[in-house]
């Protein structure tokens, strides 16, 4: 076996020859390449390298070079006296630029990523106070959200007739409202809202992990009985070996909105909730201004029968442009409610998930099949992916390449000024 | 050189005094490395005229840069780390430039370039060496720099330096040493 006897590596009798030995080093480095033959012919070895390189002479400037360079700086050589220093645009230290750096990038994806036209924002977005966002641009998102605002609805439906108690309508009735059923504890809508006042239909999403499933109906309605409100809709899927979900339309008066929703978070942990808010203001007044149009020629049509002047066939023609113009206003009145209902009761689209427990008992599907759903789970995922990689790069390629041509020369001019940076330290 | 003391000042204190305003500092660095800097280009680029504006370039960059200045490390590394950048913008514009109008690029092989006699077969051998091994050995055998200075030019570890510049030390020995007889063969056969 062949044992190494240096008592030094070649890296170190190169340093040493380059003079880069450290003190305590140089003189057994000096002594073992005295001692070692095979060391002394790797130092003459290197310094032979290192004479042979020697010959390669790169001469000296030519004598124009002092001259060139003179006029190449100007008066830039004498210009740094008392030349003002530039702001610096990045942070001088390393983290501050890192934080810089990530700062302008949240910026731009947050720029690119923002939604215009957005309506709907999910609660977690939203201020406290910034609860209801209004579709309408020009008027106060959050006009409701105060007490000022509940105070001018109240003020409005007693305005209209409509009896207040703590902002709720006290005349309740039953009634259709279109084509839900509603139970008899439901309020029947009310008189016409006053126009004056912005409308605002109300509604709100909202899904929620139960861990008792079979108590969940009751406790909805008994929430549903203490708002008196009702559901619209409501279906329940119990499949076996899966979690049973329940899923409701609920219609609760707006101004028990608030109230019955942390209710409804009571009933288990929310997953998802989401809330918005759509004026229907003008709508509303253009029906209303419609509707009387309609009255008052129905009203002119009827003064014409009764006169009774014409012929027959004329009082026929006038009978049945009454009958349209009737048909006209019961369908506007329809439109009327159905609108003033969507303001006087928020919907809630409710979805209940039971904490799904596997069983053992339960049967599992033949291998054969679950791997056959598995294929077709995978291929349609793959499919959706790779249809969502063709759809970010169609909608975000081109700003994501607008911005990359604009930050461009900005990040490299930065990325410069940072190596020159580095260099210097 | 300080007139009253007699003894020469560092480049560091030059180069602060320059960016406190006093130009005769900056032509005593000037001085001091026109020499150096030029053989440091010549010997990397092809054109001696275009390594002359390099290097005049490289100057130029202390001079915008004198405002700036911290004495953080020595002058001599913060200026061969000026120039190596420049040389690595220059290179990069040349392979651009033999990428779009198509041939060799004149930079990419920096240290075999010459058509002296004296010293193509050094210079033949030192463009045979991998890139960075080169220009570690250039940086110690002509700009006589330490190997920490080296490191803090490159930007890599000293243990790196140290075992990169044994082994193109070793590697340009072999290239001579396999090269020798050929080229004593080939100015027999010219002869």
């Amino acid at each position: 076996m062949n044992v190494s006897t240096h008592t030094v590596s070649v890296e170190e009798l190169m340093a040493w020859l380059d003079g880069e030995a450290g003190d305590g080093q140089s003189d057994a480095i000096a002594a073992h390449a005295e001692s070692c033959g095979e060391c002394r012919q790797t130092a003459a070895a290197l310094r032979s390298v290192s004479q042979q390189m020697a010959a390669w002479d790169a001469g000296s400037p030519t004598p124009e070079f002092d001259n060139r360079f003179e006029r190449k700086a100007g008066d830039r050589v004498g210009r740094v006296v008392g030349k003002a220093r530039m702001p610096r645009l990045l942070p001088r230290t390393r983290a501050g630029r890192w934080a810089a750096g990530l700062v302008s990038a949240g910026l731009v994806v947050a720029f690119l990523l923002r939604t215009p036209n957005r309506q709907m924002k999910t609660v977690s977005e939203l201020r406290p106070d910034d609860r209801w966002i209004s579709t309408d641009r020009n008027g106060p998102a959050d006009r409701f959200s105060s007490a000022r605002g509940r105070d001018s609805v109240d003020g409005g439906l007693a305005s209209a007739g409509i009896d207040v108690v703590n902002g709720l309508p006290r005349s309740r009735a039953v009634g259709t409202f279109g084509k839900l059923q509603a139970p008899e504890t439901a309020p029947a809508p009310a008189a016409p809202v006053a126009a004056e006042e912005p409308l605002i239909a109300r509604t709100a999403t909202l899904a929620i992990v139960v861990k008792q499933f079979d108590s969940v109906r009751a406790s909805l309605d008994a929430i549903l009985a203490r708002h008196r409100g009702y559901w619209a809709n409501l279906t329940v899927n119990t499949a076996e070996g899966s979690a049973r979900s329940l899923n409701a339309d609920l219609r609760i008066p707006a101004q028990e909105l608030a109230v019955a929703l942390a209710d409804l978070k009571g009933l288990g942990q929310v997953q998802t909730e989401t809330q918005s808010g759509e004026e229907v203001t003008k709508e509303h007044a253009d029906l209303r201004a419609r509707l009387r149009n309609s009255r008052e020629t129905e009203e002119r049509l009827r003064a014409i029968l009764l006169q009774r002047s014409g012929k027959i066939g004329e009082v026929l023609a006038v009978e049945r442009e009454i009958a349209r113009v009737r048909g006209e206003i019961e369908q506007m009145e329809a439109e009327q409610k159905s609108l003033e209902q969507r303001v006087q009761f928020a919907s809630i689209q409710l979805t209940l998930s039971e904490e799904f427990k596997a069983h053992l008992g339960s049967a599992l599907p033949a291998i054969p099949v679950r791997l056959r759903n598995a294929l077709v789970g995978g291929y349609r995922g793959a499919v959706e992916s790779l249809v969502g990689i063709g759809l970010f790069a169609a909608g975000y390629g081109p700003s994501l390449l607008l911005w990359a041509l604009i930050l461009f020369f900005p990040v490299r001019a930065a990325w410069r000024r940072w190596k020159r940076s580095v260099a210097a330290a | 050189m300080d007139q009253e003391t007699g003894m020469e000042h560092s480049d560091e204190r030059l180069m602060l005094e320059f960016s406190q305003g006093r130009p005769e500092a900056f032509g005593e660095l000037f001085r001091r490395y026109r020499t150096p800097i030029c053989g440091f280009f010549r010997r990397r680029v092809t054109d001696p005229a275009r390594a002359e504006e390099l290097a005049q370039d490289t100057f130029l960059a202390v001079v915008r840069g004198a405002a700036r200045y911290q004495p953080k490390a020595l002058f001599r590394t913060y200026l061969y780390a000026i120039g190596l950048n420049i040389l690595r913008k220059e290179r990069r514009k040349a392979t651009i430039r033999g990428f779009i109008l198509g041939g060799q690029t004149e930079a990419a092989n920096p240290a075999a370039r010459d058509t002296s006699e004296a010293g193509l077969l050094l210079r033949e051998s030192l463009g045979k060496l991998d890139a960075m091994d080169r220009e570690v050995l250039m940086l110690r055998e002509y700009e006589q720099l330490r190997y920490a200075e080296i490191a803090d030019v490159l930007g890599i570890p000293v243990n790196t330096v140290r075992s990169r510049l044994f082994r193109a030390r070793l590697a340009l020995r072999d290239l001579l040493q396999a090269k020798a007889p050929q080229r004593a063969a080939q100015i027999e056969a010219r002869t």
